[in-house]
């Protein structure tokens, strides 16, 4: 067995990138429950603020993705509001936080039934009254940006679900919606599809799109949220910087979640965290034979 | 997760019923409801079944159904007045149709049928669980093949209907109104909801035979099952009651009794 190399030196990491934005989405107090008296959420509070790009974590059944529904409109609250941009939109279903909230499924299945991309991803225009013209021209820019304008005129049935789940996450941004969850995205998908769609989502939040989404992968999380929630039993359990989430290993899996290797390696070694193996090598030194 | 799986566990005299006895009930439910067309006998079935969702305690477990239930009546009701001719009582005459007061109680007859049809299955898979609806149907003698795909189709209800209100979710996240517009433009929208079901319904299924013989399924095999079901007291005496009141309703409609129309179904 190879020996670790002799450290030389480090550099703490960069400190997190707390957002000091106005609220994208503000949840106060809310609580649900499928069947009576079984509560799912429970007084839960949150802000997300404009521009973040949050992970939403936590083991099957902790609430993440009723969570994500609540606030999507898909589902409404037994007590509490929700507030979308400044807005009271408790009472407003999906259809109107739709025009807001763009949200992706985990099974593009769920959203596509059009004989072509090109008539899936202008489906959500056309039926918001765009002219043809405004049509054709977000529908080459959406599927320039996710790569897909060369399936354009082919059959989404019989893609493979990498292409699907572009498509449907396309049919999504063509509705320029200013905030989007996304549900397990990258269920399914290889490391190189999961790089593509989440770098994809990384130039959205860019150009100033919230982003939250719900994924097991802490990879996806270390790389590309710079906050995250870990939820448990309908309630948020640790709310903060990526950084300063991950740093408790001990504490995270006791939720089961464990975190990724090169983050147990630094704090190991070092005793910082670095989220990314490119981080880790940018900061840390090694003694070198012969240099 | 939503849970949309349609059996309750409770503890009622209807959850307690030996399949069998449950099944039955349905058979008596679709008897008693065919042999009449008048709405007065058709009515009391209905009631009757009713009357079993609130004794099951499942009133709540079916609100999925009863904006379907209505609108099944009500359609009903519209429609089998205008082909279902004849009668003497003249009531009304639109567009040069002319509405009888026997077409328009057959109407309602119908409608209270087709619903206390539906409902007795519904009541059935409440009360039910689809390893005891399968065991019950092969101790009744169907083959096993049979009965399994029955609980196959069973068992995928409720996940087709998660399926289709996520769905629904779906596209009316992307803009697309189901329940706006004129006919022509709600049966375009329609197909974002079928289409998609139908896929994933189809994929489902593809999956299904696969999963199921990597496992060994032999569909003819002897077989023996860990549930056991067992027909009590009850159940003989509840099966008596059905069977005589089964053939009782008959005897009524070869005498006359509870018809509209006296020559039709």
């Amino acid at each position: 067995m190879r020996r670790i190399p002799k450290l030389v030196s480090y550099r703490p990491p960069p400190p997190p990138n707390l957002n000091a934005g106005e609220p994208a989405i503000v949840l106060e107090d809310l609580w649900f429950g499928y069947q009576k008296d079984e509560w799912v959420i429970k007084a839960l509070s949150l802000v997300v603020k404009k521009g973040e790009m949050m992970g939403l974590i936590g083991q099957n059944g902790s609430g993440k993705t009723t969570l994500a529904q609540l606030v999507a409109g898909i589902l409404r609250p037994v007590r509490g509001r929700v507030f979308v941009f400044g807005k009271d939109m408790t009472k407003y279903g999906v259809m109107i936080r739709g025009r807001d909230i763009g949200y992706i499924f985990q099974n593009p299945d769920y959203q596509i039934f059009s004989n072509t991309v090109r008539d899936e991803i202008s489906y959500g225009l056309k039926a918001a009254g765009m002219s043809e013209k405004e049509v054709e021209a977000r529908v080459k820019e959406v599927s320039e940006m996710l790569g897909v304008s060369k399936l354009l005129d082919e059959d989404p049935f019989f893609l493979t679900k990498a292409d699907r789940q572009r498509i449907a996450v396309a049919s999504i941004l063509a509705l320029n919606p200013r905030i989007i969850i996304l549900d397990e995205p990258t269920t399914g998908l290889s490391p190189g599809e999961t790089t593509a769609l989440m770098d994809t989502v990384v130039k959205l939040n860019k150009l100033g799109t919230t982003i939250i989404t719900i994924t097991h992968d802490m990879w996806v999380v270390a790389r590309y949220c710079d906050r995250v929630v870990l939820m448990a039993d309908g309630k948020i359990v640790v709310d903060g910087p990526t950084r300063t989430v991950f740093s408790d290993i001990e504490f995270l899996e006791k939720y089961d979640i464990e975190v990724p290797t090169v983050v147990k390696l630094s704090r190991k070694l070092v005793g910082e965290t670095y989220l990314t193996v490119e981080e880790f090598l940018e900061h840390v030194e090694f003694y070198k034979h012969g240099g | 997760m939503p849970q949309y799986v349609l059996y309750v566990e409770k503890n009622t005299f209807l959850h307690r019923l030996d399949p069998r006895t449950k099944v039955f009930l349905v058979v008596c439910v679709f008897i008693w409801s065919s042999v009449f067309n008048h709405p007065l006998y058709t009515g009391f079935v209905l009631l009757s079944v009713l009357s079993l969702v609130f004794l099951s305690r499942t009133f709540s477990q079916l609100k999925l159904f009863w904006f379907g239930l209505v609108s099944l009546a009500l359609m009903s009701m519209i429609l089998w007045p205008l082909f279902r001719r004849g009668g003497e009582t003249h009531l009304a005459t639109v567009f040069g149709v002319t509405f009888t007061m026997e077409s328009v109680m057959y109407g309602v007859a119908v409608a209270f049928r087709l619903v206390a049809m539906v409902l007795s299955g519904l009541v059935l898979l409440t009360t039910t669980r689809i390893e005891e609806l399968e065991l019950a149907m092969t101790r009744l003698g169907l083959p096993y093949p049979i009965a399994f795909g029955f609980s196959a189709v069973f068992r995928f209800i409720p996940t087709m209907v998660g399926d289709g209100l996520t769905i629904l979710a779906a596209q009316q996240a992307r803009g697309v109104n189901i329940a706006g517009g004129n006919i022509f433009s709600r049966l375009r929208n329609s197909a974002a909801i079928i289409v998609p079901l139908f896929i994933t319904t189809m994929r489902r299924f593809g999956d299904l035979p696969m999963a199921i013989e990597s496992r060994g399924f032999v569909p003819l095999a002897k077989r023996s099952y860990y549930l056991s079901i067992k027909m009590r007291a009850v159940d003989f005496l509840g099966v008596a009651v059905l069977a005589f009141l089964a053939a009782l309703s008959i005897y009524l409609r070869l005498n006359g009794f509870g018809v509209v129309f006296p020559d039709v179904i």
